[in-house]
């Protein structure tokens, strides 16, 4: 049976209903399997290979597209394990699987988040082929990527995600990258900086490291957020004296959330954020169970909730998981949390809310407002560009 | 006597400034040539990336 947004039940708000969500991302685990072995990953079954089948690959786009939730486009984001360790012809399965759906092909955009060390050629042509987007995870140079990002024997990984990098480059292939900041990272700006500008990539996204599912400490815990601060100043200012070569995107959404703010707001005008807009992201594992909200909460159980699972798309539509008692638990204090960032942060007409996950991990509890990482990755990139434009416009106090 | 607290305007306030300098209207999207151009990296990794690479459009 199939199901569609105007059978929807109410939401406990008489005027919120799934009627005014459109799915924008929809993550695919086709393994929890990762090659490598980083010490910051939050990723809880990452030495077990096993792998979606076929059948629920096909079951999650019939559950997808059955629901009406498709908008203009979907991010088909293939994660939560390291994607190209699952072999390339189950992926040419997967995506003749996916192309025989009537709209997929104008609506899916796939996209690979990888850490790089498995591409080569035939890799690179099945992207090509599909137009698949990809994004490295780099960190910077070796001595700073190396820290963190070691095989299973303990050996670093940079050269071989900078070979998957360079074969991306001569494939003509643009990319982004992932750089995650620790420790280590915040007393060398300037060798990040030089080297993401060196390396001629589209852009670079930094994650702070988080505590976060199996990670449950992180090396940034004993530095004072003002490093952060610091690091982030630098780069930017080493950006901007040199003419903005490197898209950095904390500093780009920043920008955007000044400069066209109405670019991602909800019906009722405020900012929509896809990771507490239930269904606006669905998160499916590779044994088909689905999850909503931050994507880092699929396949982690706590205590307090027991699962995040709520469904498989086996056996449920997508709007099953409205009658999930955990996900009710779950959807009351992810809009409790939001209610209290709207109350008390003056950042939140341009985040709505950040990310629930980081709210549990750091907070102890989705019903909670600021993080750590709220405050270094939206509060202080904000910050430093609205100085800077400030300045650039006469504009200081 | 305490000192009074520095007034500090929000970043609402701040944001409504900026956008005034450049001419923008309060519900008035940027057009081409504005001099902050924006750009978002290709697949910047889930979560923390996704609601700004996927828009409601």
């Amino acid at each position: 049976m199939t199901s569609s947004p105007t059978a929807l039940p109410q939401f406990k708000s008489p005027t919120e209903t799934l009627e005014q969500v459109f799915l924008g991302v929809l993550v695919i685990q086709p393994s929890p399997f990762c090659n490598i072995n980083c010490d910051y990953c939050y990723l809880p079954h990452r030495t077990s290979k096993r792998r979606m089948t076929m059948e629920v690959l096909g079951k999650t786009m019939e559950r997808v597209f059955e629901s009406g939730l498709v908008g203009p486009q979907v991010q088909v984001l293939w994660h939560a394990g390291e994607p190209l360790a699952v072999p390339l012809g189950w992926y040419e399965e997967a995506f003749s699987i996916i192309d025989q759906f009537p709209q997929a092909k104008e609506k899916i955009v796939h996209t690979f988040q990888s850490n790089g060390t498995l591409l080569n050629q035939k890799w690179c042509d099945f992207i090509h082929k599909y137009d698949v987007e990809i994004g490295l995870s780099i960190d910077g140079p070796e001595f700073i990527h190396d820290h963190h990002r070691k095989t299973r024997s303990g050996r670093g990984t940079h050269a071989q995600a900078m070979r998957g990098a360079k074969l991306l480059q001569e494939n003509g292939i643009p990319f982004g990258v992932v750089a995650v900041i620790s420790d280590v990272s915040l007393d060398h700006p300037d060798e990040i900086f030089d080297f993401f500008v060196g390396m001629g990539i589209d852009g670079v996204g930094f994650n702070i490291e988080e505590v976060e599912g199996a990670n449950d400490s992180s090396s940034l815990a004993p530095s004072p957020e003002l490093r952060v601060r610091q690091f982030l100043q630098h780069v930017f200012e080493r950006n901007r004296a040199a003419g903005f070569p490197l898209k950095i995107r904390e500093f780009e959404i920043a920008r955007e959330s000044i400069i066209d703010p109405f670019s991602n707001r909800g019906s009722d005008g405020t900012y929509f954020n896809l990771e507490t807009n239930p269904l606006a992201m669905i998160n499916v594992d590779c044994d088909g169970n689905f999850s909503t909200f931050s994507p880092e909460l699929l396949g982690q159980s706590t205590a307090d909730y027991q699962t995040f699972n709520f469904g498989n798309v086996r056996t449920d539509n997508l709007f099953a998981l409205t009658q999930h008692p955990a996900f009710e638990q779950v959807y009351e204090d992810v809009r409790a949390g939001n209610q209290r960032c709207a109350k008390s942060c003056e950042f939140w007409n341009v985040c709505g809310g950040a990310s629930p996950s980081n709210k549990y991990y750091e907070n102890g509890s989705f019903n909670s407002a600021e993080t750590h990482h709220c405050r270094c990755m939206i509060q202080m990139p904000m910050e430093i560009v609205l100085e800077d434009m400030e300045s650039r416009l006469g504009l200081q106090k | 006597m305490k000192a009074r607290p520095e007034l500090r305007p929000s970043i609402n306030d701040r944001i409504a400034r900026i956008r005034k300098r450049l001419g923008l209207r309060d519900d008035q999207a940027p057009k081409d040539g504005v001099p902050f151009r924006v750009f978002m990296p290709r697949s910047t990794s889930i979560g923390k990336a996704s609601n700004a690479t996927i828009k409601r459009s």
